[in-house]
């Protein structure tokens, strides 16, 4: 039999003296296991209810761009991405940051083969595209369910938070996202501008303008810039012809291209062009699509900060 | 020789009503739901007393008009073809679509923006066209259109699988473009959105070409809806006729697709809109169907403005919204 | 041994080597051995052979025969060629039922969408039939009622896909048709449909083929044509409902299988339904084991490789078809 003697001196603190270090050593590891029992299993919200996670997950297999940009802040690498087969979809500065990765196949039919083939031990899919198939996910691992289609910037951001703590990298996290939160500060005070400032993708079908309830708008509006839509209107993406693109006349017009030749050729030879603010300040610019329109997450919307600072100030 | 032994009072006032219907939708869709807030009154100044540094009156000169315009014609070019492929195939179901010439101008436009079947350097019109004359041309072809013993069946049949062909490869490129899907699929719905004077410059020589030819095939048709052996008995050369019918609507449907993309419903409904006005007689019956669908198309395009302002729905979801009801008024009416 | 169960062997050969081949490939492909011992015993494949595999086969083919057989009913009855499930408002009403779920209550629990899409498949039928009961009806008439409030339910669909952008590609896809994440779940509601309604279909072909020589000469052979016609078109509709409840709006099957069918072995209608039926099964599942095999892991939806497999086929025949 081992005593322990227990003392508590003047400042109310609890001294153990024991005499056996076998004891010392049973604490020792009873204590570790118990903190560690408490940070291990996590229980996280997400839209299909709440998950529990027993330990943290090494091989995750993300379903959607904006998850790979929440797990490249953290600097985890996914096993697994859902990428379309093709690997440029995802923007440089999320693919430098992660390492190789297994596509499982398309954003809005992932192989359920390829993920389970890939033996996760999470997986985060879109609650949007992949509502129908959350049963088969479970049935291969724990898998969490965020909306990412549609999403807008300041809902990614408790989106990652969440992604931070399933992956228990809040700390790192956190500190990215304050670094990002400077530098978004930062921005919106020197872009001091009345101007309206607009981002629309084209094609040579038509245009469609992004309004700030969509990912590249809500940035926009983030940094403090002003829409020329219509606040009434509550759509993301709005289908805009030639007369209602003359209405909207934006100071400032950022156009990702799906084509070479787009409507914008059409428009400029109208007369009607003269009407354009952007006719004369020539304060049109052409960005990379999938920064803007495709990806959604931190690194993109900092790309798209930075690109509007050069604009303004070159 | 008086016009009066061909146009029996009752189906003249019938094609009084219908020009003065167009012509009310035309005049509206020029002015109406802008953003700019323009007037009747910048349409009669705009034909009178032309202002040139008039804001409304640009738009009106350079936007409405040229597009006003196409609606009607591409409106007149679908309703003739969709007369002209009921009489051919003597099926009330029959229209432009099921010679494939919408889908496959579609196809290859869809493919075409995929960058899978890039033909280089062809404008998106000349694709468009080139799809257009190839699925009509496969159909034609296929359903023994150059063979003397023709069958109706055998076009329909031919139509159909072509089509159908067609339409999923279409949808493969709609699902696998994602998220530039849905400018894609703006256009194939029909859209007139993108019109200028230009588009009517490609509209109308062909226009014009197509429905001399389809003038051309009124007697024939009018002996067809006997039957064939009946209308080769009376002297009607069923293969030269058949050539033509085809010719006439390939080239109809070809540039009416090419300019605003496949508008739906309207070679259905304008046909049987104009028989329960003007009867059965074909020289009658054409310009009828022509100016059913012009019509159709015109205030389509009006109303397509005024649904979710200020956006645009693309008109050919319009044109069956608001045809239906017409067509199904008609069905229950008839005695068939 | 004549032709016909010739052809009738031939198919239902086609399909049982066909299904084996479909458990095997994939984007793992396993041997044939492991095949047949996970199906029985189980095992480390049990997920993708049993769980993910098997449950796609049966219900590709048991989607083929639905649609295959609701093809048959339809032309039957309209004696159209043009006429097909799809006329009757089927993908129409589902699709229309189904994407407004989809899109405007996206809350909607995914195992609920079935059944929002029978409901819409046999409101647009009951639709049809009810416009054209107005006023001297006839099969003519429903056919031209059909293809209209088909047009004008497409092009509410159209709207609402139009109007939200956002989640319009999973609109699209159910539209299409696809048997992705369709499993065991499924085949439940499928299954009693199927082994009521074929069987009875294969009563009426007996009558349609009788009423096919036209309306008094059935009427003095002891049928009654109303009632036949309420009940094919009934059993079509069913048929093709539940089916597009399942795996969306596969739109090729009803209309093709018939045809392909008939350019087999001619147009009784007793002869035409099974094969048609197989045809229809064959055609399912070779396109949605297509779908998962072309390009793994990138899966696309079986309804598109429907019409890019039938319609050559369909040509060929067309091409050799000497009986115009």
């Amino acid at each position: 039999m081992v005593t322990v003697i227990i003392i508590i001196n003047d400042f109310g603190e609890v001294i153990m003296i024991q005499r056996s270090t076998l004891l010392l050593f049973i604490l020792f590891i009873a204590s570790f296991g118990a903190y560690s029992a408490q940070i291990q299993a996590i229980e996280l919200e997400h839209d299909n209810g709440t998950l529990v996670i027993a330990k943290t997950p090494s091989r995750i297999v993300v379903l959607a761009f904006s998850f790979v940009d929440a797990l490249a802040i953290a600097d985890v690498s996914p096993v697994g991405i859902a990428d379309d087969g093709d690997i440029n979809k995802l923007i440089p500065s999320v693919r430098s940051r992660i390492g190789t990765w297994h596509s499982v196949g398309s954003r809005y039919q992932p192989s359920l083969e390829a993920i389970s083939s890939l033996k996760p031990d999470l997986i985060i899919a879109d609650s949007g595209r992949h509502q129908s198939i959350y049963n088969d996910l479970m049935a291969i691992a724990p898998t969490l369910m965020f909306k990412s289609q549609g999403v807008t910037y300041r809902e990614n951001l408790q989106i990652i938070q969440k992604i931070a703590k399933a992956i228990n990298k809040v700390d790192l996290v956190k500190s990215r996202l304050e670094e990002h939160s400077q530098l978004m500060g930062r921005l919106k005070a020197k872009f001091k501008s009345n101007d309206t400032f607009q981002f629309a993708v084209i094609s040579d079908k038509g245009m469609w303008v992004h309004s700030p309830h969509s990912y590249a708008g809500s940035v926009i509006a983030e940094l403090g810039l002003n829409s020329p839509i219509d606040s009434k209107n509550k759509n993301a993406y709005i289908s805009t012809g030639f007369e209602q693109f003359i209405k909207l006349n934006p100071d400032w017009l950022f156009v990702g291209k799906y084509t070479n030749r787009t409507v914008l050729d059409k428009w400029k030879e109208s007369p009607l062009w003269k009407l354009l603010k952007i006719n004369k300040s020539k304060q049109l610019i052409s960005v990379p699509i999938n920064e803007w329109s495709l990806a959604s997450g931190v690194l993109s919307a900092e790309k798209i900060a930075l690109e509007i600072e050069s604009q303004i100030q070159p | 020789m008086t016009l009066s032994f061909l146009f029996p009072p009752k189906k003249l006032m019938s094609v009084f009503i219908l020009i003065t219907v167009l012509l009310m939708g035309f005049v509206c869709s020029l002015y109406g739901q802008s953003e700019f807030s323009l007037r009747v009154n910048d349409v009669w100044n705009l034909f009178v007393s032309y202002d040139k540094s008039n804001i409304n009156q640009q738009i009106i000169l350079s936007l409405r008009l040229p597009r006003s315009l196409t609606a009607a014609v591409i409106g007149f070019n679908l309703g003739i073809a969709g007369l002209l492929m009921q009489g051919l195939t003597r099926n009330p179901l029959a229209s432009p679509t099921l010679f494939a010439i919408s889908s496959g101008a579609a196809c290859l436009t869809a493919l075409n923006s995929l960058t899978v079947a890039s033909i280089g350097g062809l404008s998106n019109e000349a694709v468009a066209f080139v799809g257009a004359l190839t699925g009509g041309g496969l159909v034609f072809l296929l359903g023994g259109g150059l063979s003397s013993n023709q069958n109706a069946l055998r076009l329909i049949l031919a139509g159909i699988a072509i089509n159908g062909l067609l339409t999923s490869l279409t949808r493969a490129v709609l699902i696998i473009a994602d998220d530039m899907a849905y400018s894609l699929l703006h256009w194939l719905s029909g859209s007139l959105s993108g019109i200028d004077w230009s588009s009517w410059s490609q509209l109308w020589p062909l226009s014009l070409l197509g429905l001399f030819i389809a003038t051309s095939t009124c007697r024939g048709l009018n002996l067809n809806a006997l039957g064939e052996q009946t209308a080769a008995s009376l002297g009607v050369n069923v293969t030269w006729l058949r050539i033509r019918i085809c010719l006439a609507v390939l080239i109809l449907t070809s540039i009416s697709v090419t300019v605003a993309g496949p508008i739906a419903f309207v070679g259905l409904i304008a046909p049987h809109l104009a028989r329960s006005w003007c009867g059965s007689n074909h020289f009658m019956l054409l310009p009828a169907a022509g100016l059913s669908g012009a019509a159709l198309v015109c205030w389509a395009d009006l109303v397509s403005r005024n649904i979710i302002p200020p956006a645009e729905t693309p008109v050919g979801i319009i044109t069956a919204l608001i045809g239906t009801p017409f067509f199904i008024y008609l069905i229950l009416k008839g005695k068939r | 041994m004549n032709r016909y169960n010739k052809i009738l062997a031939i198919s239902f050969v086609l399909l049982i080597i066909l299904s084996v081949i479909s458990l095997s490939l994939g984007v793992k492909s396993l041997t044939l051995e492991t095949v047949f011992n996970t199906v029985i015993n189980g095992g480390d494949e049990d997920f993708i052979i049993n769980q993910y595999r098997l449950p796609r086969i049966i219900i590709s083919i048991l989607v083929g025969i639905g649609l295959a057989v609701s093809g048959v009913l339809t032309q039957g009855i309209i004696r159209n060629p043009l006429a097909s499930p799809d006329l009757m408002g089927i993908s129409g009403g589902a699709g229309l039922f189904a994407c407004s779920s989809l899109l405007i209550w996206p809350e909607v629990h995914s195992a609920l969408l079935p059944l929002i899409a029978i409901l819409g498949g046999f409101s647009a039928a009951f639709l049809i039939w009810l416009l054209n009961h107005f006023n001297h009806p006839s099969p003519a008439r429903l056919a031209l009622v059909g293809i209209a409030v088909s047009a004008f339910l497409t092009s509410c669909i159209n709207f609402i896909l139009v109007l939200h952008p956002v989640e319009m590609n999973s609109a699209m896809i159910w539209l299409t048709g696809s048997l992705w994440g369709r499993n065991w779940d499924y085949i439940w509601p499928l299954l009693p449909w199927l082994i009521i309604l074929v069987p009875f279909s294969f009563y009426l072909a007996w009558s349609l083929d009788l009423s096919a020589l036209g309306e008094e000469t059935a009427t003095s052979l002891g049928v009654n044509t109303e009632r036949l016609q309420v009940l094919a078109l009934s059993s079509a509709v069913a048929l093709a409902s539940v089916s597009v409840a399942v795996c969306g709006t596969i739109g090729f099957v009803g209309l093709l299988a018939p045809h392909l069918a008939r350019l087999l072995v001619g147009p009784r209608h007793k002869l035409i339904l099974p094969i048609a039926a197989l045809t229809g099964a064959l055609l399912v599942l070779s396109a949605d084991t297509l779908s998962r095999n072309l390009a793994p892991p990138l899966e696309m939806p079986a309804g598109v490789l429907t019409a890019v497999l039938g319609a050559p086929y369909f040509i060929f025949l067309l091409y050799r078809y000497k009986g115009w």
